[in-house]
């Protein structure tokens, strides 16, 4: 039953993704569409052939070093935002409002201003993904530091516990499903962030691909990076669920 | 007030009022009361009498606004620290439990938070009150496993484990359906029995109260003050036997009934 519910959930959606390539391809050769306008997947696999080795991957390459370097930083960082704006009601009303607005800011549209002031650096395209990606983690995180249930609370008062020891063996635990929401979420828009920060950096990376391809009518081309981005964000998505099924034991 | 040694915990004019906007609500007036090592005592009262207020008060969870409470002489400073709160087993009105913890986790948390015994120690400790509340092939459950009188259980077993002086049950009973209510009346007999704890308990049933104390005291809406105060004559072997026949058991509980039902306006 189990295990059938398993292979379930497995085929359901490669079902789909299928009957949608299926269409696709059928769409293409039979309607003649160009290649320049709309590959068919079997060109995007045949680019993918040529060209995997020779530029895609050493841009992927780059992207993921960016992207990883970015999330590792923004994490810690926005945990700290958190953890210390929930320490007042006062801080935590001013600094949520400003969050919630970076949050939304699409950050690589800053590019050619922070270009002013950083030159075109790689590390300009890690100081975006940490703009965009610490927001949410520390929105998401700070929600779930000060939404703790009373009695809870109440339960370390009984035991004398101070304000530290109430956070570190209540409040953060308590808080762990909101903060991997966080880090999901920003994992997300950690992807969308290096590919929008490749394209109007430059620099490699595979937005930039995506862009290059694109402009030299390389459309085939174009699509393999960017299959080759959702691959990377799905697996990334995928490790940060399977960390949160590691640490979340108790929600199975 | 005067302080006498059998007198275990004195709670004494405690006063309470809550502000709000354009009133100031007063919840308790003048509450005094002792109880005597060894004691079992229930509390009980109208709803929204303030029952709870006073428990949290006792706990250390809350303040009073005048009054204190002595606990063996000596007097209970308004910051609650962990050398007091281990003296004070505390069972909440839902179980509390953490949610994160396994159901051996959550018992050993108070031994933890008080830096008491070492490993072996521990768990010796924790398989003892465990064993005691009759949950220790539950030990590696998670709460939401449990049902809700075993949540119970597990709650009294974790404000067992630290050994404290006293325990105090606020409702701890109230959400469980009648039948797990009456078997865990049992078992918080026996364990009272075993454990030679004083008790308090506030409680909103009479055949609780009567079944498991050995002293009623009934507290007025609010602003509430103590109104009536009922000793049970059973006694532990008697009780354990089964009382429900009992002619001065079935008087007594008419009365007490007639009481409630008196003071209730609703």
């Amino acid at each position: 039953m189990k295990h059938n519910r398993k292979i379930m959930s497995f085929l359901a959606p490669v079902t789909l993704i299928t009957i949608i390539i299926i269409i696709w391809q059928a769409g293409c050769t039979l309607l003649h569409v160009s290649e320049h306008i709309l590959p068919s997947p079997s060109a995007i696999a045949a680019a993918f052939k040529n060209d995997f080795v020779r530029s895609i991957l050493p841009d992927a390459l780059i992207s993921l070093r960016i992207m990883l370097s970015g999330y590792l930083i923004a994490i810690p960082l926005g945990f700290m935002i958190a953890a210390l704006a929930s320490q007042s009601k006062f801080i935590t009303r001013m600094i949520l409002p400003v969050l919630i607005i970076l949050m939304m800011i699409p950050m690589a549209t800053l590019v050619p201003e922070l270009k002013l002031f950083l030159g075109v650096k790689p590390s300009l395209k890690i100081l975006v993904i940490i703009l965009q990606t610490a927001p949410v983690i520390a929105v998401n995180s700070l929600s779930g530091f000060t939404h703790v249930p009373h009695n809870k609370t109440d339960l370390m008062k009984g035991l004398g516990c101070g304000k530290t020891e109430t956070f570190f063996r209540v409040v953060l635990p308590n808080a762990l499903p909101q903060i991997f929401t966080g880090l999901k979420l920003g994992c997300i828009l950690c992807m969308i962030a290096a590919t929008a920060a490749d394209m109007s950096v430059g620099q490699g990376g595979l937005g930039y691909r995506i862009a290059r391809s694109a402009t030299f009518s390389a459309t085939s081309t174009a699509f393999a990076a960017i299959v080759v981005a959702a691959v990377i964000g799905v697996a990334f998505y995928m490790l940060v669920s399977l960390v949160e099924s590691i640490v979340i034991k108790w929600k199975q | 007030m005067n302080q006498t040694d059998d007198n275990f915990l004195q709670v004494s004019d405690i006063g309470k009022s809550f502000n709000k906007k354009k009133y100031s609500l007063e919840v308790l007036h003048d509450i005094s009361f002792s109880v005597k090592e060894k004691e079992f005592v229930c509390i009980m009262g109208p709803s929204g009498c303030g029952k709870s207020t006073l428990a949290e008060i006792i706990e250390g969870i809350g303040c009073a606004d005048t009054g204190s409470i002595f606990l063996a002489g000596e007097k209970k400073p308004e910051r609650a620290t962990k050398q007091i709160q281990k003296k004070i087993g505390i069972v909440y009105q839902q179980s509390n439990l953490l949610e994160w913890k396994t159901t051996y986790k959550n018992v050993e948390l108070p031994l933890s938070v008080f830096h008491m015994g070492n490993r072996a120690g521990r768990d010796r400790k924790v398989s003892e009150v465990l064993k005691l509340v009759g949950l220790l092939e539950f030990k590696d459950c998670w709460p939401h496993e449990l049902s809700g009188g075993m949540q119970q259980r597990a709650a009294i077993a974790r404000a067992l484990v630290s050994d404290p002086d006293f325990l105090i049950l606020d409702q701890p009973f109230g959400a469980l359906d009648a039948i797990t209510r009456k078997m865990l009346n049992v078992e918080l007999l026996r364990i009272w029995h075993e454990t030679q704890k004083t008790c308090i308990m506030i409680t909103n049933n009479v055949n609780e109260a009567l079944y498991l104390s050995s002293r009623i005291i009934f507290m007025s809406e609010s602003p509430s003050s103590i109104v009536k105060e009922v000793k049970v004559p059973f006694t532990y072997e008697e009780k354990a036997a089964g009382i429900d026949l009992n002619p001065e058991y079935l008087r007594l509980r008419s009365e007490l009934n007639r009481f409630v039902r008196s003071s209730n306006k609703l």
